[in-house]
């Protein structure tokens, strides 16, 4: 049971390097620049210039509504070669690297417009917010290393 | 000095298998990508050794890229950050100094749909977020089938003291047709010395279903401790400039915070509870026009244990690109908790404008505030008040940028807190 273990890995990288010649690429590697597109600054609503679907492709579920920033995460999980058409690591990291010791609001204090988490005293409201539904600081402080921010009181 | 000693091959071997890819990479590369974010802060705490200790921290962040101008082939991405304790105040003396976020070589294949990358990467497959030094790799069978798969040593386990021999690994495999639907089945595995100390399958389902609609969801099954974790279920209904997000959303406590002897504090007390949330909710966005948009939430938290809770709130933005960007919002939300300690309203209100440039000395103006009221006052306050104010100016081309930002909080922990922080961002775009 333990080699199998061991080899599981290695067999589904094997079977994955084999299939990787077998599919032509559908989905452009990265979206032409705000620039080339005429697409501005503003979070971009895919069905602007897009059916809201075709056969393919499903465009209008990626439009970046006021509550998209709260409402990504199935998206996300499920098509992150979508999100990285537009999104470097680094944008995403923003939010969800964990061990950066500077919350989101305060690494870029001038980006107001952004929904960041943990905005403003998130020290006084957290008392609330992690007694209603402590899954929402779970999903990102729920190992050893990203809890360091909770483990300095919760001991 | 012996240990080094015998070691000393299997390093050389490593930083050679190492160095040389990512060296390679560099030369190969067309265009790097390098930008640097100097942050230095100010503000006053109360330490151990002293009240009303000024802590003046400085940081450094990061962040490199390479690219191909051609689709396809092999690239470099990475970001680190450092900080040190300008006054030598102690405040952070119980905390990591730094950390690499993530340093990973990506291969794309310009033709098909394959992709790798090797190094210290997050996943975000099957409803994880996991990030790991190893190997992700991604590709497709037809039209019909996509697979995921990765391995590596668990980064977040790195801080555990004494802690060594843990491994991760996982995958989704997914069945979809076009854009009509999905199902994906999705693994994890984290091994201890290889004894098995989390493990959890799942599914994930798509479907476009009539007028547009799109139904999305997900479950994760604890195979350690052999119960659901999670069910999330929602849809998303269209109806003209209106979205329309039902949602339920179910976690036990038991199989959701329980992962193992990692179960980290706080969460490990809820990880033995018998309790049981569910969250059913409503949002809506509504775009009134190329200007204004508008939404709206409604939640109610049910309990096995406890009693319900009930969040609403409202929100309205509104941008314009006319001669640069400038974006406004406010929010007002409502909470009633299960208990009167549970209540607040957070009124939130946001400015943000680029449009002043040429009038002012600085390109950019944004300011927030944000204001809660509790029911219950926590350490004899009642109400939170934070507000911020950013100034941004731009030099040679928006290739450097400044940043100076101050705020002021008058909140149940901090009285009359004033901070101050200096952003210095640098962004080299280099063709090789």
């Amino acid at each position: 049971m333990v080699r199998l273990k061991a080899i599981l890995p290695i067999c589904i990288i094997c079977f994955i390097i084999i299939l990787s010649a077998c599919t032509e690429r559908q989905l452009m590697l990265a979206h032409p620049s705000a620039e080339e597109s005429g697409m501005g600054k503003r979070p971009p609503i895919c069905v602007d210039c897009h059916d809201a679907r075709n056969d393919q492709f499903d465009w209008a579920q990626f439009n970046h509504t006021p509550l998209f920033a709260d409402n990504h995460r199935q998206l996300a999980q499920r098509n992150a070669n979508v999100c990285a058409m537009c999104h470097q690591t680094s944008f995403c990291q923003n939010c969800h690297a964990g061990g950066t010791e500077l919350k989101p609001s305060l690494l870029n204090p001038a980006d107001s417009f952004r929904r960041t988490p943990h905005r403003g005293d998130y020290l006084t409201r957290h008392r609330i917010d992690g007694r209603v539904d402590p899954s929402s600081c779970f999903r990102c402080h729920g190992n050893p290393k990203t809890s360091t921010t909770c483990s300095r009181c919760h001991r | 000095m012996l240990n080094i000693i015998r070691l000393l091959p299997l390093l050389l071997c490593f930083c050679t298998l190492l160095v040389i890819p990512v060296m390679s990479t560099f030369s190969y590369a067309d265009s790097l990508h390098f930008r640097s974010d100097t942050v230095l802060r100010y503000f006053e705490r109360d330490t151990v050794q002293k009240t009303g200790q000024q802590v003046t921290p400085a940081y450094q962040y990061f962040t490199l890229d390479t690219s191909k101008d051609e689709p396809g082939g092999l690239t470099f991405h990475g970001q680190g950050w450092g900080r040190i304790d300008l006054n030598d105040s102690k405040y952070y003396s119980d905390q990591t100094d730094g950390d690499l976020n993530y340093a990973y070589l990506e291969y794309s294949a310009p033709e098909t749909i394959f992709k790798a990358r090797f190094g210290r990467l997050s996943v975000y497959d099957g409803g994880g977020n996991e990030s790991l030094d190893g190997l992700w790799l991604s590709t497709a069978l037809g039209q019909y089938v996509s697979l995921s798969s990765y391995a590596g040593l668990p980064v977040g386990l790195s801080t555990s003291a004494g802690r060594d021999g843990d491994s991760i690994f996982g995958g989704r495999i997914a069945f979809h047709k076009g854009s009509d639907y999905e199902l994906g089945v999705f693994y994890k595995s984290l091994d201890n010395n290889s004894k098995t100390q989390e493990q959890s399958l799942g599914f994930d389902l798509f479907a476009n279903l009539p007028m547009n609609s799109r139904f999305y969801g997900s479950s994760t099954r604890n195979m350690e401790t052999d119960g659901w974790s999670q069910h999330l279920y929602e849809l998303r209904i269209p109806i003209d400039n209106f979205t329309v997000r039902p949602y339920i959303e179910s976690i036990n406590y038991n199989d959701f915070f329980n992962t193992g002897t990692t179960t980290p504090n706080p969460f490990r007390l809820l990880s033995t509870s018998d309790e049981s949330l569910t969250t059913a909710g409503l949002d809506a966005t509504w775009k009134y026009s190329t200007d204004w948009a508008f939404g709206g939430k409604i939640k109610q938290y049910s309990y096995d244990q406890n009693d319900a809770s009930q969040y609403a709130s409202l929100l309205a933005t509104w941008s314009n690109e006319d001669n640069g960007l400038a974006q406004a919002g406010g929010e007002i939300g409502y909470l009633k908790g299960d208990a009167a300690n549970n209540d607040y309203v957070l009124l939130r209100l946001y400015g943000y404008t680029e449009q002043l440039s040429g009038s002012l000395w600085f390109d950019i103006i944004s300011a927030d505030l944000v204001y809660a009221i509790y029911d219950q006052d926590i350490f004899g306050e009642s109400t939170s008040l934070f507000s911020s104010l950013s100034l941004g100016k731009n030099f040679f081309d928006d290739s450097l940028k400044l940043t100076l930002s101050g705020d002021y909080s008058q909140t149940p922990y901090f009285d009359k807190d004033l901070r101050a922080l200096i952003k210095i961002s640098y962004l080299f775009d280099f063709n090789m």
